[in-house]
């Protein structure tokens, strides 16, 4: 293992039990990310995309092989926030109370989560919603508050389902520089799930293409034009997409498996 | 519950009108039917207010303390035991079955032997309407806390929840919409038990009173115990309605 891998998988297998049947939904999967990188997953539906995520996320048990979270497993390691494609936020909360939740659960001091919440609340600009409830709110604001819960944590790293997937086009890229602006500020490790390839090169420092049947990863792709806006419409940025795309096609052969 | 919110949610002053309509329409029936066991409002008014005066009260009492504690306990055993099997698949895979064949028995068959078994005085009556609101309860909450998001659970799991804190924050309020909904239900049913159970082997309760009162051939007396039970029911009614308009308020958006 390498001394900086902040997050490594080793022969990762898991499987569903239904019905007195087996189902597997991982095999051999491997991965490591750095500290403070962002890594993108990448594949098609049903490939075990969510299944990798909550297995780190330590929701699921069941599996076989090595995860570490710092040298933790996933049940021992507690700074990993996870954030769910509908973003989970509680209907019967207000945004204010959402927020404290992850805080009351953690069994901090009444003062400090009160505290801290409108710290996080004040800073993201979002104190004018305190008080609404996640209906009244539209999905980048929603999106907003579901980063905040999990900011509010100070986790080290963020685990994203399909963030951004449920957005129309313009709320999706404001909502990808807003989360580069906060990796930029905290220098989070995060690993976030993504159908769209663009989206995948934008943001993914660390691209990893995921195949079904079974499920693992099949190529890892380093992306240095990751968080570059001036690089969206260039030449290589052109080809980084057409590569991906046709690897997550499965025509492509010159896989570089690093 | 839209639904529900539109027909029970009324302005003061449609309360007001919807009961002087009422008056009027026993007033005019009873012109119509012209007959001593069906008196008008007023007379039944005038013997209301005598009878408060008198031993009404004491019997209403009595009957709102049998059908309070019956709600009361079927709530929170109906309510815990949904959570737990709804929150639970393998433990509800087992016990499921047993409700299901248990469900649809009329639960009121087993006031005799209640009766026989918890003798004649309250215990008998409070256990029954328990019993019968307790199955609607359970079966309600069990059902809405089986169907709830996945990812409420999840998000709330991932923040390192523990069982309890699941109940408390997600599984609970989750489902308090529909529990309230069957309580709503469950009050409709217990006040109608309550007046069967009262009109056996007791001395005591507003469905004595009414029956009593049918005896003695007193219909100003009974038509009395009827407003007064009725109004009993009423404000429960609203009791509930309040507790909603607190604890969801998050639905109507
Ligand atoms: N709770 C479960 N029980 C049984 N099988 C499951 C369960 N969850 C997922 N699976 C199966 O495991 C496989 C991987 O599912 P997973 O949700 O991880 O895919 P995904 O890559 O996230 O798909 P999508 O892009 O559609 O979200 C699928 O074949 C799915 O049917
Ligand atoms: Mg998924």
């Amino acid at each position: 293992m390498n001394n900086h891998d902040f997050l490594t998988i080793q022969g990762l297998e898991v499987y569903y039990r239904q019905n007195k049947q087996s189902i597997d939904a991982l095999e051999n999967t491997n991965l490591t990310l750095a500290e403070g990188k962002i890594g993108v997953i990448i594949g098609p539906s049903g490939c075990g995309k969510s299944t990798l995520l909550n297995v780190i996320a330590g929701l699921h048990h069941d599996y076989q092989g090595e995860i570490f979270i710092d040298n933790q497993p996933p049940k021992v390691y507690s700074d990993t926030a996870l954030i769910l494609q509908e973003y989970g936020l509680l209907p019967w909360k207000t945004v204010q109370e959402n927020i404290m939740l992850g805080l009351q659960i953690k069994k901090l001091p009444k003062t400090e989560v009160i505290h801290r919440t409108e710290e996080i609340l004040e800073q993201m600009g979002l104190a004018s919603l305190a008080k609404r409830y996640p209906a009244q709110l539209s999905g980048g604001q929603r999106q907003r508050i579901a980063i905040a819960r999990s900011l509010v944590l100070k986790p080290r790293l963020l685990l994203m389902d399909e963030p951004f997937s449920s957005l129309d086009a313009l709320t999706r890229e404001e909502m990808q520089e807003y989360l580069l602006n906060i990796w930029r500020e905290t220098k989070l490790t995060i690993l976030l799930i993504t159908h769209n390839i663009e989206e995948a090169v934008f943001l993914g420092q660390e691209i990893f293409v995921m195949s079904p049947f079974p499920g693992t990863i099949k190529r890892r792709i380093p992306n240095y034009l990751a968080g570059s806006y001036d690089s969206r419409g260039k030449i290589e940025y052109l080809n980084m997409v057409n590569d991906l795309r046709s690897s997550l096609q499965g025509g492509k052969t010159n896989d570089k498996m690093e | 519950m839209i639904k529900w919110n539109r027909y029970t949610r009324l302005k003061r002053v449609e309360y007001i009108y919807a009961s002087l309509l009422l008056l009027l329409f026993w007033w005019g029936l009873s012109l119509l039917i012209n007959n001593t066991a069906f008196p008008p409002p007023h007379h039944a008014m005038k013997s209301l207010i005598e009878g408060l005066g008198d031993n009404l009260l004491v019997h209403l009492g009595v009957s709102l303390y049998r059908v309070l504690i019956s709600l009361f306990i079927a709530t929170l055993l109906g309510v815990s035991f949904g959570l737990i099997l709804g929150k639970n698949r393998s433990l509800d895979n087992l016990v499921a079955p047993i409700i299901y064949l248990t469900y649809p028995i009329p639960k009121v068959v087993f006031m005799p032997i209640l009766f026989i078994l918890l003798g004649i005085g309250d215990l008998s009556k409070i256990v029954l309407i328990t019993l019968i609101v307790f199955y609607q309860i359970l079966v309600t909450t069990r059902d809405a806390a089986r169907n709830l998001e996945e990812e409420y659970i999840l998000s709330v799991k991932s923040l390192g929840a523990n069982a309890w804190e699941l109940y408390w924050h997600v599984y609970l309020p989750g489902c308090l919409p529909s529990i309230l909904t069957a309580l709503r239900l469950g009050l409709g049913t217990a006040m109608a038990v309550l007046f069967l159970v009262e009109t056996y082997a007791t001395q005591k309760g507003i469905g004595y009173f009414i029956m009593e009162s049918l005896s003695r051939m007193a219909y100003d007396d009974m038509f009395a115990g009827i407003i007064a039970m009725g109004t009993l029911g009423f404000i429960l009614y609203l009791g509930l309605d309040l507790a909603e308009k607190k604890l969801c308020r998050w639905v109507k958006y």
